[in-house]
């Protein structure tokens, strides 16, 4: 059964179709990309599966389940979780505080429970901060747990961003534009730590421009463009596809309008 | 304990701003604290030690405030609202039936609570100035409304007399002394409290919501219900303290319930440091204790107010005991 299926999903904003007519699937245990050139409606789609936006028409299924109505805390709960692509971290916070975030979904203790310090909210505090820890010491920064996640350079921020997600123990992990203002070893190391979540048992559902990292790493790639799926497929069907070319490039023949 | 005294000591080595303080060095310095706060009463004039005891009560105040604009980031400018109904609540409930102030104070503190769900509920999603806005409109209507006098409850203008007072066996509590312990424990309880809930999964959440709504939410935390959960219990403590203040004024009037009171309120949990439990006791110490020091310059009054607030933003924005985070994203200062 596939993990996530998105059926005929639209979403209009005023005059601009963002997303229209998107049907889509991600099996379970795959890294699928999703690529298209600039505003084509990826991030808006990421934003429709993750409940920040609520779609107009269609419907969006995780694990046989309606996401579609949805609050985004409670999409969180069923296993989705996101980075963003411009890094949204908790910058005053130090980067183990910024995992245990992850946690929150994951725990129950209340407000009396927190006051008290009863043995079941310590043995899940315990419990969480060994998760944490884990999901730092898995992108390489445990020995930074402390520090404010403000004072890290930025490759170091996005690894962190991946981290607190992890925390959330996602089935399925979408990152957006994980390499963006990466440099090429930085990249290199990203790659294998997303070969390394997919080996863990999370799918991972990624919008990536760094073609490299995509045809590297992906089992499927899906192309979006003007709020369409124009082509689906493995890295090599899709690189050669005529309108994926065309989408990139522009029609053979046809005048640049500058 | 294991993990939380790990914590709690590596806190305490992060503290930033000067104060070092770590494990066994940290409890001495609270022991000598405690000792020296129950040992007040031998030396203070009784007059002294009514300024100690509002200075507890604005402490218990900034307390409940901070959890709303320190820890949530909520703009809250109308709390006294409140701290205003815990004190009428308590006078009303006590004229009423006779109850004891004992229960009252639990009780006042949930008919604010009470009100502060009800009230906050409709607004609690807006934004920075425009909740600042709304909750200072909530706090004048009520303000107007107990002047009005509705249903001849109030009282009006002049408000009402609590004749009751807190007994202990029969014995009244009205020497100041025996006051003083009375706010001063239940300052402890709350601080005990609330550094506990600071560092729980419930204190992190607030945080987060304070940092970046969007990636709060996305982390899986309920924003909304967070941000409701700290308003009503801000608004419950404030709604205690309410009772000990209709116990320390008996008199308990519109006019103690101004706009005036929110923004000294405000100024607490900013001057001593957004965040900061010990920040928020300085605070309240600097804006109630500092004035009784300097009554002979009284009519400058609200000249150094101003002029200390406007200095403060220039060279302290921290606060004066900022929470680590604050001073360590302005000085930029990283760990060892």
């Amino acid at each position: 059964m596939n993990l996530l299926e998105l059926r005929g999903v639209r979403k209009r904003f005023g005059g601009l179709q963002a997303v229209r007519d998107v049907t889509l699937e991600v099996r379970r245990g795959t890294i699928t990309s999703l690529i298209g050139p600039n505003g084509a409606g990826k991030t808006t789609l990421f934003n429709l599966i993750t409940g920040i936006y609520r779609p107009d028409v269609g419907s969006i299924r995780f694990q046989g389940e309606e996401l579609v109505g949805l609050r985004p805390h409670q999409v969180v709960q069923r296993g989705i979780a996101r980075t963003f692509q411009t890094v949204r971290l908790f910058t005053n916070l130090t980067c183990l505080e910024n995992v245990l975030a992850g946690q929150h979904c994951r725990s129950q203790a209340g407000l009396w429970a927190s006051i008290l310090r009863t043995g079941r909210q310590r043995a899940e505090e315990a419990r969480v901060r060994e998760v944490a820890q884990a999901c730092l010491e898995l992108v390489g920064l445990e020995a930074a747990a402390h520090e404010l996640a403000a004072s890290l350079p930025y490759g170091d921020r996005k690894r962190l961003e991946i981290a607190r997600a992890l925390a959330t123990q996602p089935t399925l992990l979408i990152l957006d534009e994980p390499a963006g203002g990466l440099n090429e070893s930085e990249s290199h190391a990203l790659m294998e730590l997303i070969l390394q979540i997919r080996a863990s048992g999370v799918t991972v559902l990624l919008i990536e421009h760094d073609m490299r990292v995509v045809m590297g790493i992906s089992d499927e790639v899906a192309v979006l463009d003007q709020g369409r799926i124009i082509a689906r497929g493995t890295p090599s069907d899709v690189q050669n596809a005529p309108q994926v070319i065309e989408a990139y490039l522009g029609r053979p023949g046809e005048e640049a309008l500058i | 304990m294991g993990v939380s005294d790990g914590r709690l000591a590596s806190d305490a080595r992060l503290a930033g701003a000067g104060s070092q303080v770590e494990g066994p060095a940290r409890a001495l310095l609270m022991a000598a604290l405690v000792a020296a706060g129950g040992a007040l009463p031998l030396v203070l004039s009784d007059y002294w030690l009514d300024v100690a005891i509002f200075w507890g009560i604005y402490a218990l105040l900034g307390l409940s405030l901070n959890l709303i604009v320190g820890e949530v980031g909520l703009f809250n400018m109308g709390h006294t609202a409140f701290f205003a109904i815990g004190a009428y609540g308590t006078v009303l409930l006590n004229q009423a039936w006779g109850l004891s102030l004992w229960l009252l104070m639990p009780l006042s503190g949930l008919l604010a609570a009470a009100a502060g769900y009800g009230l906050s509920r409709p607004i609690i999603h807006l934004r920075g100035d425009y909740l600042l806005v709304a909750t200072i409109g909530l706090n004048e209507i009520l303000r107007v409304t107990l002047v009005n006098n509705p249903w001849g409850l109030t009282g009006g203008p002049n408000g009402l007399i609590l004749l009751d007072q807190f007994t202990v066996l029969g014995r009244r509590l009205d020497d100041p002394a025996a006051f003083y312990y009375l706010v001063w424990g239940v300052v402890g309880l709350v601080v005990w409290a609330l550094l506990r809930l600071q560092h729980s999964r419930i204190g992190r959440a607030w945080n987060c919501v304070r940092e970046d709504e969007v990636a709060a939410e996305a982390m899986g935390i309920d924003v909304r219900q967070a941000k409701l959960l700290a308003f009503v219990l801000g608004a419950g403590l404030a709604g205690a303290a309410g009772t000990l203040y209709a116990a320390k004024m008996v008199v308990v009037s519109p006019e103690s319930f101004t706009f005036m009171e929110a923004v000294i309120l405000f100024a607490i949990v900013v001057l001593g440091g957004l965040g900061s439990i010990p920040g928020v006791l300085v605070g309240s110490a600097a804006m109630m204790v500092l004035p009784e020091v300097l009554r002979d310059f009284a009519q400058y009054r609200m000249l150094f107010f101003g002029a200390a607030m406007a200095l403060m933003m220039v060279f302290r924005p921290q606060g004066l005991w900022p929470s680590r985070r604050w001073s360590r994203q302005l000085t930029g200062e990283r760990e060892p």
